[in-house]
């Protein structure tokens, strides 16, 4: 749209990631990892209704602790 | 999670990264509680190849699918954080079909990674129809016209 920035176009990052996808020298981005995520046995699920719903009680637990602290994935 | 993937490569696990870690090393940034990984419902031979190559991380053995559906997603607390089994995954036919189209990618450290293909993620965010999908959606329908 005229005078928009890209900024303001919700679409911009979208299209911004998958050209930078695209090109030879791509690198995926990296992913901070979780700490302190609360502790839980293993889980079997027959249903995704049944392990959306322990995800909720999961995530809610975290928000009960003040949730997860975040560290770099990157080497080094 | 390199070590933990570097296992499974050595060991000939058959596996293929899905859910939100496949659509970050699609290339999209986002972060993820958990690692999803599609591995083949009912491979004997590759549920002994992943139990040997990283049971000792898992508190127990993951399993097959049982004849009503149990099992469908297994989910374990690893010291490389939550890891999520999934035999079955919507909108993707066969282990088999997905396998074949799976691509290879680089985590941080350089260690080669199994990932569902592009067009299978969006095959699969399309059949689940979750709204919180929709920028994944997004991002992968514009990846498709590059």
């Amino acid at each position: 749209m005229e005078g928009m920035k890209a900024v303001d176009d919700p679409h911009a990052k979208v299209r911004f990631w998958a050209a930078a996808a695209a090109r030879p020298d791509f690198r995926p981005p990296p992913c901070p990892v979780p700490e302190n995520l609360p502790k839980f046995p293993p889980q079997r699920f027959s249903s995704y209704a049944e392990m959306n719903a322990w995800k909720r009680r999961y995530l809610l637990e975290i928000a009960r602790q003040g949730g997860v602290k975040w560290k770099s994935s990157l080497p080094g | 999670m390199e070590e933990f993937i570097a296992r499974l490569n050595q060991a000939g696990v058959r596996y293929a990264v899905i859910g939100g870690q496949a659509i970050r090393l699609h290339g999209m940034p986002r972060f993820s509680l958990d690692w999803d990984l599609l591995i083949p419902a009912r491979d004997a031979g590759n549920f002994e190849r992943l139990n040997a190559a990283v049971g000792e991380w898992l508190e127990e053995p993951v399993v097959p699918l049982g004849p009503r559906g149990e099992n469908f997603v297994q989910t374990f607390q690893t010291r490389f954080g939550v890891v999520q089994f999934h035999l079955a995954v919507p909108g993707i036919a066969s282990f088999d079909v997905a396998e074949a189209a799976a691509v290879d990618m680089p985590l941080e450290a350089g260690t080669s990674c199994r990932v569902l293909s592009a067009e299978d993620l969006l095959q699969s965010k399309l059949a689940a129809g979750r709204s919180q999908d929709q920028l994944d959606v997004e991002f992968l329908k514009e990846k498709r016209r590059k």
